[in-house]
Order: C-alpha cells, then sequence, then structure tokens
C-alpha cells in the first residue's frame, strides 16, 4: 500500500504540496484554538461543594450539614470518591468523578442531588458548588489599594472595608464578565454591615428583647408593591416605600410604644457601620489589603484568559474612585509566556541546527530544505491532532518533541534520493529526464520507506508504555506521548507522501551532492576502525557487554527524582502557626513576616492570603497564610548568579528567626494542585473508619504502635488532628425552665451576642449589605464577663447567663475529615529497604493480631503501594508486549529474528551514553529521564535498522560477507552520521537551555544526546560485527 | 496528612527501560519532636517589632467581683400623700404640681362639713408635689389630696441570684452603675425577695440630691466580694497553655524560657502566682502567644 501511495505522490506532486498548503491552513486554524498553558493540568475530574454555616462549629457542621451532603451524594454515577471536612463554619465535600467523566455531566448530577436534599438542611444553609476550574484556574490576581490621601465620600481615607466594597461591587462585577472566567475570588477587608449593638442595660430598662429588636427592624424595612389601577384608561401602579436607607433609618425604627413613650432602636443601641466576622484575610507588603482572584473555567487558554483580564482591569480602572488603584499581583501570563518562549526557543534552535547540519552532509540545499520543511508542518499537524485529541500545549507535551528526531524518516529518503540522483547523473554524464527523474526518486525511496517507516513506528511505539501510567503521572505523561506521537506519525506520513513528491518536484537540474568533507574525513577513518574491529570482534563484542554492565551499575548509583519540579519563577510559602491562632493574631504575624520578606532586593512584591476566601476554594484555617512572593527578574538580582534554590535557602533560615511562625515553601501552581489533590502519598496509608473521635485516635495509635515493631517501617505517623480551644455555653434546663426560659431562648440569644442575628438588608443602588444586630465588641469578647450578661425573660424580668448556663473553655478537633461517608482517621507509613508487598501482608497480619477494632469501625488498606502494585503490575505486561511488538515488526521487517535481535544490541548500547550523560552532568534519574531514554531506544533501533538493511542488501546482492559488511556499513556511515546528528543537535538547545521551563526538559535532552553519541558510535562499530560473528557460516 | 509536594519530593522512582526493570523508592520527611528544655530567643530588634513586653513581677492585690442588675427604687419613706382629716370643701389649694414644699408650709384650706371651719393641711415632708387631686370647690371624700415625694435618697434594689448569693453580705463596697453614671456605695442589707422570686435582692442606699437615679432605671452594680494582698501576682495575659501546663515566660536576655507555674486566685485583670515564679523576674506580658506559637510551631502544619 505504501508503495502505491509513494507512486501516487510522485505521479500526483503538485497535488501533494496543495495539500501541504491545506495542512497549513489546518494547522494555523487549529492553533488558535490550542489550549495553551504552562505546565500540564494535574487535577482529576472533581466537584467541591462548600457550605457556609457561620457559627457552627467542626462537630455541628460535620453532624448538620455534611453528613446529609455525603448522604446526599451516594450513588452517583461514574462516582469514584467523596472526602470531606468539617470546620468552623464551613463544610466541604469533594466529589471525585472517575477519570474521563465530564464535568458538566457531574455537575449536574450533583446540582439534582443537592436541590432534593436542601429540605433537611437547616434553614438558610445552601451548599454551593465550587467553581469550574482546576488546578491552573487561579490565572489572575490583583490588589485594590489607595492613596493615603484619597479620601472616601464621608472624608475618611479608604479603609480595607471601604476597599472591600469597591471590589465586591464595582471591580467584580465587571471583571466576571470576561469570557473563559468563572469566578472571582475575593478576600480581605470586610464586609460592609450595618450593626445594630444593644446595650442590655438599656433592654432591661425598656423591657425588650433582643428577639423583639431584631424582629421590629425586619418587620420595618420593606418595599410593597401592590398591584395597579386603571383611572381614566391610565394605568398607575401602586406602591409602599419603607425600606431603610440610613444609619438614621435604622436608629429611628420605633420598637414599641410605652405608655405612649416611642421607644426607638437608638434608645437601647448604638447603629453604626461594623465588621463582618471574617474567616480570611489579606495583606500585601505588610498592609491589610483586599485581593482578588480570577479563576479561570476548566479547558480554557490560560494565556489568552488573563490577557483579557488584565485588559479587563485597566478599563475598570477608569470607573474607580480618585486615588483608589487596581495593582495586579499575579500574572499566569508571564509564567505561560516564559514557559513558551523557552520551548519556542528550542524548537526553533532545533530546527535550525538540524538544517545547518542536513545542508553541511547533504550539501545540497534544496535537499536540507526539503527536509526542514517537515518541521513545520509535523508541528503543524501535531497541533492540529492536539485539539483533536484534547491535548493541550505546555511544557511537558511539548517538551519531548525533538525535530531531529520527527525528521529522521525524511532524512533517511531525502539522503537516499540525492544520493541515487547523483549517482545517476555522474553515469550520464549530463541533466537526467524528467521520467528517469521520478523513477529514480521513487526506487529510491522505496529502497529505504520500509526501515524509515518501520524505524518510526517503533520509535512512536516505545512510547505506549507512558499510556499505562495513571494518576498524576498518567496526567503529566500521556500528554507528551500522544504529541510525540502525533508528530512522529504526521511525519511519517509525510515522509512518503510529501517528501517524495518534493524531491521530485524541486530536485531537477543539476544535483550538486558533494560528499561533504566532514564525510569523507569520517569514511576515511571509519573504513580501518571497522576492519580492525571486525577483526578484533570479540574483543569488541566483550568491550561493549563490559560497558553496559559497567552502566547500569553506574545507573544504580543515580539519585532519583520524580519529575524535575517547573521552577514557576516565583515563590509561594504557606506561614503556618499554631492551631486555634486566631484571623487578627495571624495577620499580625503575617505583617511582620512581609516587613520583613520586602528588605530583600530579590522580591518584587509580597502579598498573602490567610484563612479562607470567599469562595471556599481552598479552605484554610486561620492559622494559615499563604503567602505569594513574586520575585524580580534574575538580572535585577543584586546577585544574579544567585539560584532561586538558593535564594529560598537563604530566605527559610532567615525567616525562621520570626518567633511563632511555621514554613512551607513552594510555588503558587504547584501550591493549587496539592491542595486540589490531596490524599496519601505515603507508601502505606491505612484508613480506620468509625464513629467515635477518641475511639479512632485510640485505635489508630494501636496501630502506629503496632506498625512500629515492623522492620523496614520508616516515618509511621498519626495523621495529626488538631485541637482547638472553645468555649461552650451549655444551658441548665430547670434553671432555664424556673426563669421561663428555654434553651432556644439562651441559645439564640448566645447567638445575637457572639455572632448576630441578620435582621434584614440595607439597598444602596444595586449594593445590599446586611443589618446585624450583634452585643457590643467590648461585651462579646470577655468571655470571662460572658457569665454576667442578662438574658431578659418572658416576664419582662431577668436573670444572668451564668444562673442558667454551664460555662466551660475546653478543645475540640479543628476539624472533622471524612471520606466516603464516615469519619475517617489515616496512619501513614514508608518501607525502606525491603520490599513493599511483603511488608503491607505483614502490616495487614500484624495489625489483626494486635489492634482490636470495636464493632463499626473497619480498616482500609491504601497509599502509594497500590498505585505501584497496579503500575507494575500493568508496566509488566505493557512493557514486554510493547518490546514484543518491536521485535514482531523488525522480523516482519527482514523476515529474520536473528537480524531483529542484532539491532536490538544497540539498546543497551545507547542505555550506556545516556546513563554516563546524566552522570557527567549530575543529574538523578527522572521520570523526564526514563522518556528520554524511551526516545532513545527508538533511535537505536532506527540507526541499526538503517544499517543493518543495507549490509543485507548488499550480502544478497554480492554474496561477500565481508565486504558486504565494510561496503554497507560504509555507504549508510552518512544517513547514520546524519539522523544521530539531527536527532541529537535538535536537542541540545534543550539540553543547555536555563529559561523558565527548561529544568523539565533538560534531562530528557541529556539523556538523548548522550545516548545517540554512544549508540552511533557503537552501532558503527558493535552492529557489524555482531552482523560477522552471527552470519560468519554465511554462504551465498 | 503530611501536607504533599506532588512534584518534588522524590515519591517515586520510575525506571522504565526496555529491560524492564521497575523499581521504586518512597521519601517523606520526617519530624522529631522534643521539648525537653526548650527556650525561644528572639532578639530586641524582633521582640520589639512583635509587640513582645515584659514587667518585673511584683507582690499585688486580687480583687473578685460579682455583677449584679437591679433597679431603682423609691425609698418607701420619701413619698407622702395628702388627705383631709376632717371631710369638707376645699377652699384653697396653696401648691400646684411640681413645686418644691418645705416640712410645715401650708398646703391645702379645708372647710370642715361638720364645724363649717376653715383648717389648712400643712406639708408633713419636705418634697417635691407629684400628683394633685384637689381643686378648689371639691369635696375631699377621704381621697387623697396631694402627694408629696421626696426622692433626695433612693435605693438601688439588685437582684442576687442563689449562685452569687454566697459572696454577696451586707456592707460590701458595690459601683452603682447607669448608663451615664457610676456611684461608690454600700450594700445596706439584703432581704429575699418577697413574691416567690429565685433571688434575693441586695438594697444599696443612694444620695439623689441632683436627680440622677430616676426611679425605675436598670442599673448595674459591681460588687467587690472579696480583696487580698498576695506576694506574686501577674497579669492575666501573661499565662500561656503549654503541653498541659500553665506557663509564663521569664526574659533571660534575649531568651525567653518557658516556666510551668501554679495558678491561685484571679479576678479581671490578674492572677496570683503560687509557684514557679518570683518577684523580681522580668515576665512577658504581652503578646506572650508567639512564644508559645514558636515553641509549638513544629506542630503548625496545613492540612487539606
Amino acid at each position: 500500500m505504501i508503495a502505491w501511495i509513494l507512486e501516487l505522490s510522485i505521479r500526483r506532486r503538485g497535488t501533494m504540496l496543495l495539500m501541504a498548503l491545506f495542512i497549513i491552513a489546518l494547522g494555523m486554524w487549529n492553533y488558535q484554538k490550542l489550549p495553551i498553558d504552562a505546565v500540564p493540568d494535574i487535577t482529576n475530574v472533581q466537584v467541591q461543594i462548600n457550605t457556609q454555616a457561620q457559627g457552627y462549629s467542626p462537630l455541628e457542621t460535620e453532624q448538620r450539614i455534611t453528613f446529609i451532603v455525603e448522604t446526599g451524594l451516594a450513588g452517583l454515577p461514574k462516582l469514584d470518591y467523596t472526602r470531606s471536612l468539617s470546620r468552623y463554619g464551613l463544610s466541604q465535600v469533594t466529589v471525585v468523578f472517575e477519570e474521563g467523566t465530564d464535568l458538566y455531566f457531574a455537575r449536574n448530577l450533583i446540582n439534582e442531588r443537592l436541590s432534593a436534599i436542601k429540605e433537611q438542611l437547616p434553614l438558610g444553609i445552601e451548599p454551593e458548588m465550587g467553581p469550574i476550574a482546576t488546578g491552573l484556574g487561579e490565572i489572575y490576581m490583583y490588589s485594590i489599594t489607595a492613596d493615603e490621601s484619597a479620601k472616601q465620600n464621608n472624608g475618611l481615607p479608604y479603609d480595607a472595608m471601604a476597599l472591600r466594597e469597591i471590589h465586591d461591587w464595582v471591580v467584580k462585577p465587571q471583571l466576571a464578565l470576561v469570557k473563559g472566567i468563572t469566578e472571582i475570588n475575593a478576600i480581605g477587608g470586610y464586609k460592609k454591615q450595618y450593626h445594630i449593638n444593644p446595650d442590655p442595660l438599656k433592654m432591661l430598662h425598656f423591657g425588650i428583647t433582643s428577639d423583639a429588636l431584631s424582629k421590629a427592624v425586619m418587620r420595618n424595612n420593606a418595599n410593597q408593591g401592590a398591584g395597579f389601577i386603571e383611572t381614566s384608561g391610565q394605568q398607575i401602579l401602586v406602591r409602599s416605600q419603607a425600606q431603610l436607607q440610613t444609619l438614621q433609618d435604622i436608629q429611628n425604627v420605633i420598637i414599641k410604644s410605652d405608655d405612649g413613650t416611642l421607644v426607638k432602636v437608638k434608645d437601647v443601641a448604638e447603629v453604626a457601620i461594623g465588621k463582618e466576622l471574617r474567616t480570611g484575610a489579606a495583606s500585601q507588603e505588610g498592609k491589610e489589603s483586599v485581593i482578588g482572584t480570577a479563576m479561570m473555567l476548566v479547558g480554557e487558554n490560560s494565556r489568552s484568559v488573563a490577557l483579557a483580564v488584565g485588559d479587563k482591569l485597566s478599563e475598570i480602572q477608569n470607573s474607580l474612585p480618585q486615588g483608589v488603584s487596581i495593582v495586579p499581583l499575579y500574572d499566569r501570563t508571564t509564567l505561560v509566556d516564559k514557559a513558551i518562549s523557552t520551548v519556542q526557543k528550542n524548537l526553533i534552535e532545533g530546527a535550525l541546527l538540524v538544517i545547518f547540519v542536513l545542508f553541511l552532509l547533504l550539501g545540497n540545499i534544496r535537499a536540507a530544505l526539503i527536509t526542514a520543511a517537515v518541521i513545520p508542518l509535523a508541528m503543524l499537524a501535531t497541533i492540529t491532532g492536539m485539539v483533536q485529541s484534547k491535548v493541550s500545549a505546555n511544557l511537558m507535551s511539548l517538551g519531548a518533541l525533538d525535530f531531529g528526531l520527527i525528521v529522521d524518516g525524511a532524512v533517511i529518503i531525502v539522503e537516499n534520493c540525492i544520493r541515487r540522483l547523483a549517482e545517476s547523473q555522474k553515469r550520464n554524464g549530463s541533466v537526467i529526464s524528467l521520467k528517469e527523474r521520478l523513477d529514480i526518486v521513487y526506487s529510491a525511496t522505496n529502497e529505504v520507506i520500509r526501515p524509515s517507516v518501520f524505524g518510526v513506528l517503533i520509535i512512536a511505539i516505545v512510547y505506549v508504555p507512558l499510556f499505562t501510567l495513571s494518576g498524576v503521572e498518567g496526567k503529566m505523561f500521556h500528554p507528551m506521548a500522544a504529541t510525540v506521537i502525533i508528530a512522529l506519525l504526521s511525519a511519517m506520513v509525510f515522509s512518503f507522501t510529501l517528501v517524495p513528491a518534493a524531491v521530485a518536484l524541486f530536485l531537477k537540474g543539476k544535483i550538486s551532492e558533494k560528499e561533504s568533507p566532514i564525510i569523507v574525513g569520517a569514511k576515511s577513518v571509519y573504513r580501518p576502525v571497522l576492519n580492525w574491529a571486525l577483526k578484533l570482534r570479540w574483543l569488541v563484542v566483550c568491550g561493549a557487554a563490559l560497558l553496559v554492565t559497567f552502566s547500569i551499575l553506574l545507573g544504580s548509583k543515580l539519585g532519583s527524582e520524580f519529575v524535575p519540579q517547573l521552577n514557576e519563577g516565583d515563590i509561594a510559602l504557606h506561614a503556618m502557626r499554631i492551631p486555634g491562632t486566631g484571623i487578627d493574631q495571624a495577620v499580625e504575624m503575617q505583617k511582620i513576616l512581609e516587613q520583613h520578606i520586602m528588605k530583600y532586593d530579590e522580591i518584587l512584591t509580597v502579598f498573602s492570603k490567610t484563612g479562607t476566601a470567599e469562595v471556599a476554594t481552598d479552605a484554610m484555617p486561620p492559622n494559615v497564610t499563604d503567602t505569594f512572593l513574586i520575585l524580580k527578574p534574575r538580572e535585577q538580582w543584586p546577585n544574579p548568579n544567585l539560584t532561586k534554590a538558593d535564594f529560598v535557602e537563604k530566605l527559610e533560615k532567615d525567616l525562621s528567626s520570626i518567633p511563632g511562625n511555621n514554613y512551607e515553601f513552594t510555588q503558587p501552581i504547584q501550591m493549587r494542585f496539592n491542595e486540589l489533590i490531596s490524599g496519601v502519598r505515603a507508601d502505606l496509608g491505612i484508613k480506620l473508619y468509625g464513629d467515635d473521635l477518641s475511639q479512632l485516635v485510640n485505635s489508630a495509635q494501636e496501630i502506629l504502635t503496632a506498625l512500629n515493631t515492623i522492620s523496614g517501617v520508616a516515618d509511621a505517623r498519626l495523621e495529626q488532628v488538631d485541637d482547638v480551644p472553645i468555649f461552650t455555653v451549655n444551658p441548665k434546663p430547670e434553671a432555664l425552665a424556673l426563669y421561663g426560659l428555654d434553651i432556644s431562648d439562651l441559645q439564640s440569644w448566645l447567638k445575637t451576642v457572639m455572632s448576630g442575628e441578620a435582621a434584614g438588608l440595607i439597598f444602596e443602588g444595586d449594593r445590599r449589605f446586611e443589618i446585624v444586630v450583634r452585643y457590643p465588641e467590648l461585651l462579646r469578647t470577655d468571655l470571662d464577663q460572658l457569665g454576667n450578661l442578662p438574658i431578659a425573660t418572658e416576664s419582662g424580668e431577668f436573670v444572668p447567663v451564668r444562673e442558667v448556663a454551664e460555662l466551660n473553655y475546653t478543645t475540640v478537633p479543628s476539624q472533622i475529615s471524612r471520606e466516603n461517608g464516615k469519619r475517617r482517621i489515616v496512619v501513614t507509613a514508608n518501607v525502606r529497604n525491603r520490599d513493599l508487598g511483603s511488608f503491607v501482608q505483614e502490616a495487614q497480619q500484624k495489625i489483626q493480631q494486635n489492634v482490636e477494632l470495636p464493632a463499626g469501625y473497619w480498616l482500609e488498606y491504601g497509599g502509594t503501594f497500590e498505585q505501584l502494585e497496579s503500575a507494575t503490575q500493568r508496566l509488566s505486561i505493557v512493557v514486554p508486549a510493547t518490546l514484543f511488538v518491536i521485535l514482531t515488526l523488525l522480523v516482519i521487517a527482514f523476515s529474520s529474528i536473528k537480524d531483529a535481535l542484532i539491532i536490538f544490541s544497540g539498546v543497551p548500547l545507547a542505555l550506556t551514553g545516556g546513563v554516563l550523560a546524566l552522570w557527567l552532568r549530575d543529574m538523578p534519574l527522572s521520570i523526564s529521564a526514563a522518556v528520554g531514554f524511551i526516545a532513545l531506544s527508538g533511535i537505536a533501533v532506527l540507526n541499526g535498522l538503517v544499517m543493518l538493511s543495507f549490509i543485507k542488501q548488499r550480502l544478497l546482492d554480492t554474496g561477500e560477507l565481508i565486504n558486504s559488511i565494510i561496503d554497507g556499513a560504509t555507504v549508510r556511515l552518512r544517513p547514520v552520521l546524519m539522523t544521530a546528528l539531527v536527532a541529537s543537535l535538535g536537542f541540545i538547545p534543550m539540553a543547555l537551555n536555563v529559561g523558565t521551563g527548561a529544568e523539565v526538559q533538560r534531562p530528557l535532552a541529556t539523556v538523548v544526546i548522550g545516548g545517540i553519541i554512544s549508540s552511533t558510535l557503537l552501532t558503527l562499530v558493535v552492529l557489524p560485527v555482531l552482523y560477522r560473528i552471527v552470519y560468519h557460516k554465511f554462504k551465498s | 496528612m503530611k501536607n504533599i509536594k506532588i512534584l518534588n519530593v522524590p515519591i517515586s522512582l520510575f525506571k522504565l527501560m526496555l529491560v524492564a526493570v521497575i523499581g521504586f523508592t518512597s521519601v517523606t520527611t520526617s519530624a522529631s519532636e522534643e521539648h525537653a528544655n526548650e527556650f525561644v530567643s528572639v532578639s530586641a530588634e524582633m521582640a520589639k517589632q512583635n509587640g513582645i513586653e515584659t514587667i518585673v513581677v511584683t507582690s499585688g492585690v486580687i480583687r473578685n467581683e460579682e455583677i449584679l442588675y437591679g433597679k431603682i427604687v423609691a425609698d418607701p419613706a420619701s413619698l407622702a400623700h395628702v388627705n383631709a382629716r376632717f371631710e369638707g370643701v376645699i377652699k384653697k389649694v396653696k401648691v400646684n404640681i411640681g413645686e418644691e414644699v418645705k416640712k410645715g408650709e401650708t398646703l391645702v384650706v379645708i372647710e370642715s362639713n361638720e364645724s363649717l371651719n376653715q383648717y389648712s393641711i400643712n406639708a408633713p415632708m419636705s418634697g417635691r408635689i407629684v400628683a394633685r387631686q384637689a381643686n378648689i370647690g371639691e369635696l375631699t371624700n377621704a381621697e387623697n389630696l396631694l402627694t408629696i415625694a421626696n426622692f433626695d435618697v433612693v435605693w438601688a434594689q439588685l437582684s442576687v441570684f442563689p449562685t452569687q448569693l454566697s459572696k454577696v453580705n451586707a456592707n460590701q463596697q458595690v459601683l452603682i452603675h447607669s448608663t451615664e453614671i457610676n456611684q461608690r456605695a454600700q450594700i445596706s442589707y439584703l432581704t429575699p425577695s418577697l413574691n416567690d422570686k429565685p433571688y434575693s435582692l441586695a438594697y444599696v442606699k443612694l444620695n439623689n440630691k441632683t436627680n440622677k437615679w430616676p426611679l425605675g432605671s436598670a442599673i448595674k452594680g459591681a460588687v467587690t466580694t472579696s480583696q487580698h494582698s498576695v506576694p506574686i501576682v501577674v497579669p492575666k495575659e501573661a499565662i500561656q497553655e503549654f503541653e498541659g501546663n500553665s506557663v509564663v515566660f521569664i526574659k533571660e536576655g534575649n531568651e525567653y524560657h518557658p516556666s510551668a507555674v501554679k495558678t491561685g486566685a484571679s479576678d479581671a485583670i490578674n492572677i496570683a502566682i503560687i509557684e514557679g515564679l518570683n518577684v523580681g523576674e522580668s515576665v512577658v506580658v504581652k503578646n506572650s502567644y508567639l512564644l508559645v506559637a514558636d515553641l509549638k510551631k513544629s506542630e503548625a502544619g496545613h492540612e487539606h
């Protein structure tokens, strides 16, 4: 079939080139739609359900909200698992679906369930789904700041509350309309509220309960439409207007009339603008601030959305009051641009190098250009393929693309064509006719099409095992494998359609094929070496075997790393305080921290988010602060040679001198991923499910003890459940009854005192603000005095709280974690110097013997060991299967198992160079490097294939072994050197680049370059030797 | 759950070569937790920046208070209703509502029905006329003619609930507070409340010459129930919880050492220290939370 296509391509060469134009156009069109980001999205298919419940303690949240939501979701189709946490005022249920589930389908299902359970939830509690975004969603952050001199309408300077109001009602509504934005999440400042602070003594005086106060405000704050009437044909609407509008309006609300004296709100309470009880705060460079985060809709192009947000923000700037400005803090565009420019630089430099090498070795600029033309075409075809298979462009997916590798097939074909054309020209001594030319192109292509197609196919196939990686690794490497395979296959198709067509079309006239001096020189060296090697063949083979053994040993000494971390260029820093730290205390500590950080000249700005934002995409307690350190470009650092890692180290050391903070350094995107994909990452995770929290802790402790007795255990630990202090007001029912009260009277009173009772809304145009009845700050914050506060009773008398309730300090868990609808606690452990399987088995046995679990409690064994097991299992099938397929292909190509095996010998030889290169550059073994090895094995096979097929051809033609080997090998020296050179030179920019994102690609490129050098050298020497050994009995 | 660095902690090494060598290792950081003899060092500058303040420990006074609520009531002796001794016709009313009268001043003149003589009724006490039913020409009909009130002295009636009863006694000092004013006074006596209420009543006599205590006003009374000197006293803010103990932080140079203390009586501001602290030592009174936080910070983690 290939022959037929080839023939057609040469005959219809003009049409073929038109096809190329079509491919270019299609590729360009698809490029507009290609999602571009810095890193692959490793978020699983998940939906967060957040429920805000002001005032609820962790236990109430769990019991009254989380449980209901969780059970409501049970049995959803394609559900993988649910996990939840219940904190003060927040229930967060994360629903994870099976891979490949459509997110919108999942959200629809959840929506349906949520509306069904709405009635079971306490009044006023509304579960909400988190934004439709992934870990890459936080693409833009900005703060709202005001000049010191700027004044509000009321003459006061702008404070955090005023800025928050501007953000919520001016900035956010406009920004939320930007296409591709799903949520604008604000943190910082305070939401403006209208506070009514009753004075308990005055309330007693007039015999007013706080309930009566809030009811009065609620009942006297409404507009009412009352239909219409028709008068003389005219329709007149009827309306009653009594909405409260100002502080004075609230003050003048009448609570009751006492013997003709009107008791108004102002007689018993102060009315003022007040602060909400906030769960999150923001600061910037040591000052309180308001920070907005734009979240990108899943699947959008982060670069273009971030750009659109930036544009919109500068537009919004015009509508802000004098002196108030929006300051962009974090813009994903920067990172994406840097990463993309790294990739671009690598690809363009690689392509130029490839063209240069082709020209140098082919000595024909047209042939070089034809071959090089495959590069942009393959790129555009790859983009089309990526869009079709929904792969996004990023450092990982584009990271393994090597144009040298991609043009290998074309190189072989063009090289052969040009050689044959030149030969025939030399024979005829004149320009050859068109028909002759076409014939030569056809036969020359046909001659090498098999090895080249097979070779490329094999390179593509070796990427297949990457598809069996699952989870996070899968998400990172599937796009890479997919992109490479698409690129290789499209280049392969071009190599037997477009390339011969172009050769036939453009390589007319006098063919200048000069053996370049390099090749001539190489040949003159190669011949004697080959001769010598064939004589000392056993020595060569033993040497090669030794080399392979040595490199395997060396390989096992290399350090290991998962994936080299992409340097995002910025630092994200968790500043953690002890559990139970209040938000204001945390903010104070954070301000000092930020002032300290700003002393560094490397820092452009620092900003932070403490606690949980308005939309709880990251449910953090108030003792934790996400601090973002935006760094200046390296050139502007006092010492531009300092690496980021060194800087982080210096910073960490210095910051530890600030009392009360603990730190964890990470990077913005990395942090977000960690937040979303939490799970057990230790080797073994034992999940204990049950009801009673203290029983769970006790049993987990026993499990931990049992684990610690097993040999090979390391870092065994119990998931930490932090206790936070809590102040309890437990009613004494008899005492309450004595004074004519009941428990709900006490509790609603307590709520009014502490967190406040909502009493309607104040509208200012679109803006709406809550009216809250809450006791004055001085009274509510003094818990020692709380017992002395009087509660009004039915009869208009009063009783101090102490009389009717038990007041105590105690502790509760700061959060309750659940999984799959049950409370759980996790014991984790790692394993050292022992195989995981037997360790897990022993652990299970020991725990069964030594730990007695009460009824209703059960265990689940999980952790990475599970993934490792399944990955090992899959790989142990897939890798041999892949090898088998490659062998089969080789056998098909040569109809000989011997030949196939000889070619295969190139693989271990190639690996030696890869290992050596890693060792020389002091790089650890990582998955990126492993991918390099994969590519390498493909290239090695291709090299061997090209050489062997020729030797074999010669042998069949001449029947003379030694001469066939030497002649064949010499003739093939040029293509082998060329493919090797282009493939390795194509990776050189990648190996040397230090730009953003280069750290991900560097190991891969290093391995390939090292491996190709060794594999080429060894293929040229060892392969003919092996052939000689295997076929020494050959008789024609 | 330890925070997981998905991307950069070497979690698993996955070597995939054609020889199909697959190996895995895992690394997670381990944290050792030792608390023996810990202290926090903070430079003077850092302490200032963080608002860490110390005072020198001294002796002091612990003053306990009980808060009572109640209202202003009239002295039963402060009210006089003026009646006619002999029934008759009212001939003259010399005072009107709101006027001040002196004791013995003539208020009303009445013509007796029996004797047809006129006689005058004098003010039984000094005070102000607060009610007037009598008008010229009317018959007295055994009704009140005038009411004189004298609120120069009023009583603060404070409810003493059962849990407070054992601590509140007569003669204790009390600070009476209404919305506007404060007044020091003494509890005069305690009585059970008459109408079967579950609380007792404490009465405090208040001078009301300037009329600042209107009858019926709600008031709050802070009763000093006990007061005694103790050898060592620190502000309550100095005490922090650490590893199950109450600790204070003693400053030695730039080092802040936690010292477990045994605490005694306390009031709203101060707390007595029985053991673990000596007079003359410098103890942190402001932002000591930071120091505990620093000691405990290895526990500070981030869970998701």
